[in-house]
C-alpha cells in the first residue's frame, strides 16, 4: 500500500450539479475534495482533512495563490475523486469520507459515532457516495472512483 | 393492514434534479426505490431493501432483463413512493426509508444502529415526505399506501465501536 501523493488531475465531471466559486485558502489542486477551515472564512477553501473543517466538494481546477477564485463541484455534482492509498478499495454504493492524512482525498466512510462534541466544526465528514467500484491506483497516485457528491453533516454520541 | 405486493406505478415525478441511467441487476419496476447491493457492483441497481445495500433513487422505468437499462430519479427530485402496507400512514415533512418491501419505503426510525465497521446495508434514509400519504387498497394485488417525497438520501450512523 502506498500513501498518496495529491496531484492535480481532472475530476471529469459526469453530471454538474450546484457549482460555486471560493477562494483559495491555500494552494488547491484540480479533483482535491476542499472543505472550510476549522474557524471558517467566508467563501474559503482549502485541501480536506478529517482535522479541518466541513468539506464544501470538490475543486474543478487548480488554484496556487492564495486568496485566488476557485470553481468547487458542490452537492449534485457527479465526478471523480482521489482515494488516500493506491490500493484504497470502495465497492459501488458506499459511502466515502475525507482522510486523516493525505489532502484532498477520501476514504470509505466509517459510520461509528464520534465521540460527544459541542459543535461539528471538524471531523470525518461524509462526501457523497461512489457510483463504481474503485479503479486501483500505482506508484504515488491513489484508486480513483465517481462519486455522487452528497455532503451531509455528522452525528457524535449523546452527551 | 396488508403488505405491499411490489408493482410498477407512475411515480409522478413533479421535479427532477439528478438522473441517472444505471443497470438493472435484477428485475425492477417503476416507482421502485432502487440501490446498490451491498457489494455493490458498478452502476449496478436492485430495488432496495433494508437488508441490501444503499438507496440511490426512485426507478422512472421497469427493466425486466438484468443488465438491461434503467433511469433512475436521485437527489432533487421530487416524486411518489410507494409504501410497505396499504395502511401504511405518514404525516407530510417526515422522512421515510427503505423497509422489508422491495422498492417500498416506510417512516424514518432515528435510532442509531448497533456497530457495524462498514456501512454496506442498513435501513438508509430515502427522503422526505411533502404531503401525508394516501392509504392504500387491500386488494388481490395489494396496492401500499402512497406519498409524495423529496428524493434527498444520506449516510446512517452506528455505535462507537
Amino acid at each position: 500500500m502506498g500513501a498518496t501523493t495529491p496531484v492535480a488531475f481532472d475530476p471529469n465531471p459526469e453530471n454538474l450539479g450546484l457549482v460555486v466559486t471560493f477562494k483559495a485558502g491555500t494552494a488547491i489542486l484540480a479533483g482535491q475534495v476542499v472543505a472550510f477551515a476549522d474557524a471558517g472564512t467566508d467563501y474559503t477553501v482549502i485541501p480536506a482533512l478529517s482535522t479541518v473543517g466541513t468539506p464544501a466538494g470538490v475543486a474543478l481546477a487548480s488554484q496556487a495563490t492564495v486568496g485566488g477564485p476557485v470553481p468547487v463541484a458542490m452537492n449534485g455534482c457527479v465526478v471523480t475523486v482521489m482515494c488516500a492509498a493506491t490500493d484504497t478499495s470502495i465497492d459501488a454504493g458506499h459511502f466515502v469520507s475525507v482522510d486523516s492524512a493525505v489532502p484532498g482525498t477520501v476514504i470509505e466512510f466509517d459510520p461509528a459515532l464520534a465521540a460527544n462534541t459541542a459543535t461539528t466544526d471538524v471531523g470525518i465528514w461524509p462526501i457523497g457516495y461512489t457510483i463504481e467500484d474503485t479503479t486501483a491506483g500505482g506508484g504515488t497516485v491513489g484508486s480513483t472512483v465517481p462519486i455522487v457528491i452528497n455532503v451531509t453533516p455528522i452525528f457524535t454520541a449523546h452527551a | 393492514m396488508a403488505a405491499t405486493t411490489p408493482q410498477a406505478f407512475d411515480p409522478d415525478p413533479k421535479h427532477l434534479g439528478l438522473v441517472m441511467t444505471f443497470y438493472a441487476g435484477s428485475a425492477i419496476l417503476r416507482g421502485q426505490v432502487v440501490g446498490y447491493a451491498d457489494a455493490g457492483d458498478t452502476r449496478t441497481v436492485i430495488p432496495a431493501i433494508s437488508t441490501a445495500g444503499i438507496p440511490i433513487g426512485v426507478a422512472l422505468e421497469s427493466q425486466a432483463t438484468t443488465g438491461g437499462k434503467v433511469p433512475v430519479a436521485m437527489n432533487g427530485a421530487v416524486l411518489t413512493v410507494m409504501m410497505v402496507d396499504d395502511g401504511s400512514t405518514l404525516d407530510a415533512g417526515h422522512w421515510v426509508m427503505t423497509g422489508a418491501v422491495a422498492g417500498c419505503v416506510i417512516e424514518w426510525a432515528p435510532s442509531v444502529i448497533g456497530h457495524v465497521a462498514v456501512l454496506s446495508t442498513g435501513a438508509f434514509p430515502v427522503g422526505y415526505a411533502l404531503k401525508d400519504s394516501v392509504l392504500g387498497t387491500a386488494t388481490a394485488a395489494n396496492y401500499g399506501s402512497t406519498v409524495e417525497i423529496v428524493v434527498n438520501t444520506c449516510p446512517i450512523w452506528c455505535d462507537v465501536n
